[in-house]
């Protein structure tokens, strides 16, 4: 019943360029690496079931504490903005501004990870609460919401790591997996990597605009146009608040207002480039061709999210301050699911990927980012020419 | 760094616009109402935000909340306004009439609450005993829209001869009526007629007792005399009103709305009626009924029982979707009225003015979408 090619009708062939044909080591996800099954597909719908079960028993625990909790972050954050930009305002003494300068930063990761990326995926919507509703929530960073939504909710959620539909793999600028045709402009991988990282909520912005689409005539200029609007008004926006306004208001020190507002912005940058791109990049994690999931059911659609995503290890605030993407094996699960309910139910997940043979792939930190900065590193070469940190896990999977 | 200035600054604004647009500018995105109601109770968001003040027992299952608006509410005597809660951590809302007169000293208004089975917000509001800490308590937050309804209230000049004919709950919005009648000095231009089920049903009877023409019919008991039973028009000469002459109000179950509307048939605009909606009743699994209303695009269709989006684009509406699998949030739409199934958990959600996902919603009996 929900196979994405029935669920799916009409964008299968159409709208999605064609699959990569030379694939180097393309092979049924369902099989090993001696063409044997990975799971059966009665084991593939078990799997499903238990997560749903999971899904199911969390839904239906909805309540309180999860509308205070987040109720609560939104106070925190609001408190932390509020206080940072008044210690800006007493920027000429050194110590107020880098304590300025952090207390925004953090409203601003707050705002835009376990607040903003969290709402617009209809965490909350059950609280019926206007300010907290994916349909009207907007955060304090360059990308417009509705943007947004749909490049990340909808296409990167449901094509999760599909080359060729999944427009996150490497956000149309990085060279992220062999499945892509190496080209001299891949050198520039590391440098890339570096920008995407600095500018990351530009990045973000004008990713939506889906400019290979339109260079390869798949999408004309005039449909871009809402889009382009959208994110013109809003950077405008964003830009007046903590280029122009605050600035303003602290006139006599208007140069370090505006010095604290973008290193609190470069701050957020760096932070949720990091975070995100431990979110799918490290090595280990599978990548998989359109024909790969042509007949995907729900429970097979599960199996590509657990194991085309990778959590990281950290204590409860490491976990708040990325949003809880630091889980994203669970949210790529149950992307609608409450995001402080992924620590608790973590636990669970992982026997499930144990009990059925399949890796999850977790790490601290400096461990993930660190291969993900080595991927960054090797793919800037030809395929082959430095060998691959971890196998695939598919294979790794059928191995055990 | 003019051109950044958003186009309305170059009108020369007034000192007030120009305040607003700074403002806007500052808290952007999430606006000064978004700093504000971060620290304020959520059951206020984008509404007048009231204190639960006192809780007056009325009958074993309903009783009248007292609440302090922030800000004073203007109201004429008749109108409801929407009351949003926070019920296990969801806000609900729900429609409740004003009970009291706008010309009370203090500001307070009143509603009254009626206890109904399974209702989600009304048990919350009439709970709070000891036996039930999810309840209301004084001291609570509600919220409270600005007061809604043009039709059904008192007019002005006030009438000079005023019936006011309520069944069960009905008598909500008559109280106010009377109330203001009162505080007016025209309490003798009123007559009141309600009818109740039994005396443990009746709203107000002590209330009643003391104005100068009220009569109490309690439609369950047996007995002889001019006042017995349902009402009928017989019942007015008894208590000597002439529904040709008389102003009335009739608020209550569509049978009673009905019957006054027939004993004012010959001078219709004379009365203005309030009737309360019978509860959709939710039908088998079997067989997909009723009617699927897209309101805005006004279109209707027989329910066939797929997805509400389905059955929106077999409709010819093209409402946005994503996913169709229910994780992307695309697709989630209000729902005016009617009760739709999830086809993941089976789930019947039957509220009023919620948000649905269109995808993996099944509609149960009539259901309307703002589409």
């Amino acid at each position: 019943m929900f196979t994405l090619s029935t669920l799916l009708p009409l964008r299968t062939a159409t709208d999605a360029p064609a699959a990569p044909t030379a694939a180097p080591d393309a092979r049924h996800w369902g099989v090993d690496a001696d063409g044997r099954p990975l799971l059966a597909p009665e084991q593939v719908e078990a799997l499903g079931r238990d997560l749903d079960a999971i899904r199911e028993r969390e839904f239906a625990d909805l309540g309180e504490v999860d509308s205070t909790y987040i109720r609560r972050i939104v106070a925190v954050q609001r408190s932390l903005e509020i206080g940072g930009r008044g210690l800006l305002f007493l920027g000429f003494l050194p110590p107020a501004w880098f304590a300025g300068v952090v207390a925004l930063s953090v409203s601003k990761i707050l705002d835009n990870m376990e607040i903003g990326h969290n709402v617009m995926h209809g965490q909350y919507d059950w609280m019926n609460d206007p300010n907290l509703h994916s349909s009207k929530f907007e955060w304090d960073t360059a990308a417009p919401a509705k943007n947004w939504k749909h490049g990340h909710n909808f296409l990167h959620h449901t094509y999760t790591n599909i080359i060729g539909k999944d427009r996150d793999i490497g956000y149309g600028i990085l060279r992220m997996t062999e499945h892509e045709k190496w080209t001299p402009s891949a050198l520039l991988n590391p440098v890339k990597g570096f920008l995407l990282a600095v500018l990351f909520q530009w990045g973000v912005a004008l990713h939506d605009i889906e400019v290979e689409k339109i260079l390869s005539g798949d999408k004309s200029l005039d449909e871009a146009q809402d889009v382009i609007v959208a994110i013109r008004h809003k950077a405008r926006r964003q830009a007046l608040k903590d280029y122009v306004l605050f600035p303003l208001l602290g006139l006599p020190i208007a140069p370090l207002v505006f010095a604290g507002n973008v290193a609190a912005n470069l701050i957020r940058n760096v932070w949720a480039f990091t975070i995100i791109f431990c979110g799918h990049f490290p090595e280990g994690v599978a990548l998989f061709t359109e024909e790969e999931v042509e007949h995907e059911t729900r429970g097979g659609w599960y199996l590509r999210q657990m194991l085309g995503s990778a959590n990281l290890t950290g204590g409860t605030l490491f976990h708040i301050m990325s949003g809880n993407l630091s889980h994203q094996i669970e949210h790529h699960l149950f992307p609608d699911m409450p995001a402080r309910r992924y620590q608790q139910i973590a636990a669970e997940v992982e026997e499930i990927c144990e009990r059925y043979g399949l890796p999850y792939n977790t790490g601290p930190l400096r461990t993930q980012f660190g291969s993900v900065v080595a991927k960054i590193c090797r793919l800037a070469l030809p395929n082959g020419t430095v060998r691959k940190g971890r196998p695939d896990p598919r294979v790794l999977a059928g191995a055990r | 760094m003019t051109t950044l200035l958003p186009r309305a600054s170059t009108a020369l604004p007034s000192a007030r616009r120009l305040q607003r647009l700074v403002l806007n500018g500052l808290t952007y995105p999430h606006g000064v109402e978004g700093y504000r109601d971060a620290y304020r109770p959520a059951a206020s968001a984008g509404r007048i935000l009231a204190i639960v003040e006192a809780i007056v027992p009325q009958t074993p299952r309903a009783h009248t909340l007292v609440l302090r608006p922030e800000r004073p509410m203007a109201f004429a005597p008749g109108q409801h306004v929407l009351v949003t809660c926070q019920v296990d951590g969801a806000r609900q809302t729900r429609c409740y009439s004003l009970c009291d007169t706008p010309r009370r000293a203090d500001g307070r208004v009143e509603i009254t609450v009626a206890h109904i089975p399974d209702g989600l917000v009304s048990s919350h509001l009439t709970g709070g005993g000891a036996g039930d800490p999810s309840g209301v308590a004084i001291g609570d937050a509600v919220g409270l829209s600005a007061p809604q309804g043009t039709d059904f209230v008192l007019p002005l000049p006030r009438p000079e001869r005023l019936v006011l004919i309520g069944g069960g709950s009905g008598i909500t919005p008559l109280r106010s009526m009377w109330r203001t009648m009162q505080a007016e000095g025209l309490g003798d231009r009123v007559t009141v007629l309600y009818y109740a089920r039994t005396a443990a049903d009746g709203l107000f009877l002590d209330e009643l007792s003391t104005l100068g023409d009220a009569h109490v019919v309690l439609t369950r008991a047996t007995g002889a005399g001019p006042l017995v039973g349902r009402f009928e028009a017989a019942h007015l000469a008894a208590v000597g009103i002439d529904p040709t002459t008389a102003s009335a109000f009739a608020c209550g179950p569509p049978g009673l709305v009905d019957a006054v509307r027939d004993a004012w048939s010959d001078a219709p605009d004379l009365l203005r009626t309030e009737s309360f909606a019978p509860p959709v009743a939710p039908v088998g699994d079997d067989m997909p009924e009723g009617m699927l209303t897209f309101a805005r695009a006004g279109v209707s269709a027989h329910n066939d029982g797929s997805t509400l989006l389905e059955q929106a684009e077999a409709a010819g509406l093209s409402p946005e979707a994503g996913c169709r699998m229910g994780i992307c949030h695309t697709c989630t739409t209000t729902k005016h009225a009617g009760a739709v199934r999830d086809v993941r958990t089976g789930e019947v959600d039957d509220r009023e003015g919620c948000e649905v996902q269109l995808c993996i919603s099944q509609p149960v009996g009539n259901v309307s979408l703002d589409l």
